[in-house]
């Protein structure tokens, strides 16, 4: 061995060995040199040995900077690898602007429908109603011999005086009107509520109050009660009402604003005494909407047996001129999206879908990458990369692709909630619909599933296979142009087809926004202007 | 000759490793031998105290040290400068250079009149 030659283990000597030796070559050779100089052997171990010091302590400092050195080496170098797996991908990327684009706009698309879905699926059915105990409020019909009607006055009335299962019921309906403020005529939606209608809903407004018993009573004054959003936007968020009225078929005293997130019903903008108008008594007159809130502890079924038995006690009175067989009881939250639940699913479903087609087509296309780089690996497992290296390399260049998508999707989907948004019908109560955090996590996940799905498949297909006959196929040049030209054709027809079924999403809102809007005729309280 | 060694001051021994490596590749063994000889035993240095002090500089990256078979055939650990040690060595001469200078200066100047 030549004296420069380096030992085999010099790099990675453990660090106890290494200190050990260093210092024990020190205390022999001191030793021989003593013994050189003519000082007998035993005294001469004994002087290097107390010319060194503490062999105990210097030993322990020793190893425990060396093992601190090698712990931030390996951290460094560890973060060198990642920069440069990240370099290589980004050059990568840039190599081939196309596939680059279209993968990242592939996964927007995916990520950022699914988003916006997500946003609004859980805004409408996961999100509970903004009231306090929303399990107790139920929507009241009556159910007919053919299907079913809104409770008339004059039944509402009896339901409310007899019926037990109930902590209290209340009366309204609302319709588009144009009204007269200060500012000039402005369209708005009015609702007429019965006076049981607040204290249900336990509303406390956020500025003023609401109507008093006197004014609920035919002859009353006239006092509204407006929106937070009507408020702010048409009145200018005044805090004095008292120089504020509303003329729609009344002049109205504006008197009270309700809290932000309130908009029951249809998201109205003002609410007015049901009981101004006078009512009719007739039993066939189906001009209501009813709601209710049951007794802590009554079931809905309760509730309805006993609507049930009040009703035909009621038929049997009031026969013929009345229609009623019984009570329809369902909860309120249930009601108001049960006609938006099964195309509210379809809608997650299909972006679900959308997402993992998008998923599946990159990672083909990744794959017939990686085969067509199969030569360029294995040349480099031949010249000694470790396979976990090259697996970190394609993982590096899927998760850098992922984390585009998400960005972009990110931005897509703000977009598309913007449109959602609109094109959505008012009683989704959609308005308030954001990105929340959850969103983010369940697109950071789905962006975190479709690296591992895009990245992990082609690295261990490609990495897998044998260097030497990777070598030979590679020598081919690994794709034809008419296999390229395939797999462009998929991408591309990828892409046509996640517009399509955006499209299509956003049809199935407005379908299911007429689903919704379309009434059976009585309900809108048109009829006090029809007497 | 003052009889007994004085105390080193603080980061003299990074120095003195840095000028001794300057001069080339060594061990630790050697580098000891080095010091010895050249300040006289007039510097109190613990041998031991060499060896923390050459891993410190290894951790700055100031040298770098690989096993390696000496002319009398036994493993040591040598040591040597890298290009940062050596701007180091650069920089900390000269100011060892001015601060003994200045040093040298004050000590041995007598003043021409009372100085009050």
């Amino acid at each position: 061995m030549r004296p420069d030659e380096e030992l085999p283990l010099s790099r990675a000597l453990p660090v106890d060995e290494d200190v050990d030796r260093e210092l024990a070559y020190h205390l022999a050779e001191r030793e021989r040199e003593l013994v050189a100089q003519g000082m007998l052997p035993e005294l001469a171990r004994a002087e290097a040995r107390a010319a060194f010091g503490d062999l105990k302590r210097v030993g322990a400092e020793c190893r425990e900077i060396t093992r601190r050195a090698r712990r931030a080496q390996r951290r460094a170098e560890r973060l060198e690898g990642v920069r440069q797996d990240l370099v290589l991908a980004l050059r990568l990327l840039r190599k081939t602007p196309g596939f680059t684009l279209a993968a990242v706009l592939t996964l927007a698309l995916g990520i950022g429908a699914n988003a916006a879905i997500f946003s609004v699926v859980n805004q409408v059915l996961l999100k509970p109603l903004p009231y306090e105990e929303p399990g107790q409020l139920v929507d009241l019909v009556e159910s007919h011999a053919k299907g079913w009607g809104s409770p008339p006055w004059a039944n509402l009335l009896d339901w409310r005086a007899s019926a037990r299962s109930f902590q209290g019921m209340a009366g309204y309906g609302s319709s588009m009107e144009t009204a007269l403020i200060s500012a000039g005529p402005v369209r708005i939606r009015e609702a007429e509520v019965s006076q049981d209608f607040f204290p249900l809903l336990r509303v406390t407004p956020l500025l003023g109050r609401l109507p008093l018993p006197d004014e609920q009573r035919i002859g009353g004054n006239p006092v509204a009660v407006v929106s937070e959003r009507f408020w702010r936007v048409q009145l200018g968020s005044p805090s004095d009402l008292s120089s504020q009225r509303i003329r729609t078929s009344r002049d109205y005293q504006v008197i009270g604003v309700l809290p932000p997130e309130f908009g029951f019903p249809s998201n109205s903008d003002m609410w007015v005494p049901l009981e101004l108008s006078e009512q009719t008594m007739s039993r066939t007159a189906h001009n209501w909407s009813a709601i209710a809130r049951l007794r802590p502890g009554v079931t809905v079924a309760d509730a309805k047996r006993e609507l049930d038995t009040l009703t035909a006690r009621l038929a049997a009175q009031y026969q013929p001129d009345f229609d009623a067989t019984g009570a329809i009881v369902t909860p309120l939250q249930s009601l108001l999206t049960s006609s938006a639940r099964a195309p509210l699913f379809l809608l997650l479903g299909a972006s679900a879908l959308l997402l993992l087609a998008a998923c599946t087509n990159l990672a083909s296309s990744m794959l017939a990458r990686g085969l067509a780089r199969s030569r360029e690996v294995a040349v480099r497992i031949a010249i000694g990369a470790g396979r976990l290296r090259i697996v970190r390399q394609l993982f590096t260049e899927a998760a850098l692709l992922a984390l585009l998508g998400c960005v972009a999707g990110l931005g897509l989907a703000a977009l598309l909630l913007r449109v959602l948004v609109h094109l959505a019908p008012a009683s989704l109560n959609l308005a308030s619909v954001r990105l929340d955090g959850w969103v983010l996590l369940f697109t950071i996940l789905a962006a975190m599933t479709t690296t591992v799905l895009i990245g992990l498949f082609p690295a261990l297909r490609t990495s897998g296979a044998a260097p030497g006959l990777a070598l030979r196929e590679g020598g081919r040049g690994g794709q034809s142009p008419a296999e390229r030209r395939i797999w462009n054709g998929l991408v591309i027809a990828e892409v046509a087809l996640a517009a399509t079924l955006l499209s299509g999403s956003g049809l199935l809102i407005r379908s299911l926004g007429r689903v919704l809007e379309v009434d059976p005729g009585f309900r809108e309280s048109g009829c006090s202007r029809w007497r | 000759m003052s009889a007994t060694p004085m105390p080193l001051l603080k980061g003299t021994l990074d120095v003195i490793i840095l000028r001794t490596l300057g001069w080339g590749p060594a061990h630790g063994y050697a580098i000891s031998r080095w010091i010895r000889q050249t300040t006289g035993e007039e510097l109190q240095i613990e041998e031991g105290a060499l060896y923390p002090a050459l891993r410190r500089l290894e951790e700055r990256g100031w040298v770098d040290s690989s096993w390696k078979t000496t002319e009398t055939g036994r493993d040591a650990k040598v040591y040597r400068l890298t290009a940062l040690g050596r701007q180091q060595l650069q920089s900390e001469l000269r100011s060892w250079t001015r601060y003994v200078a200045a040093m040298t200066r004050v000590l041995e100047t007598r003043p021409a009149e009372a100085l009050a």
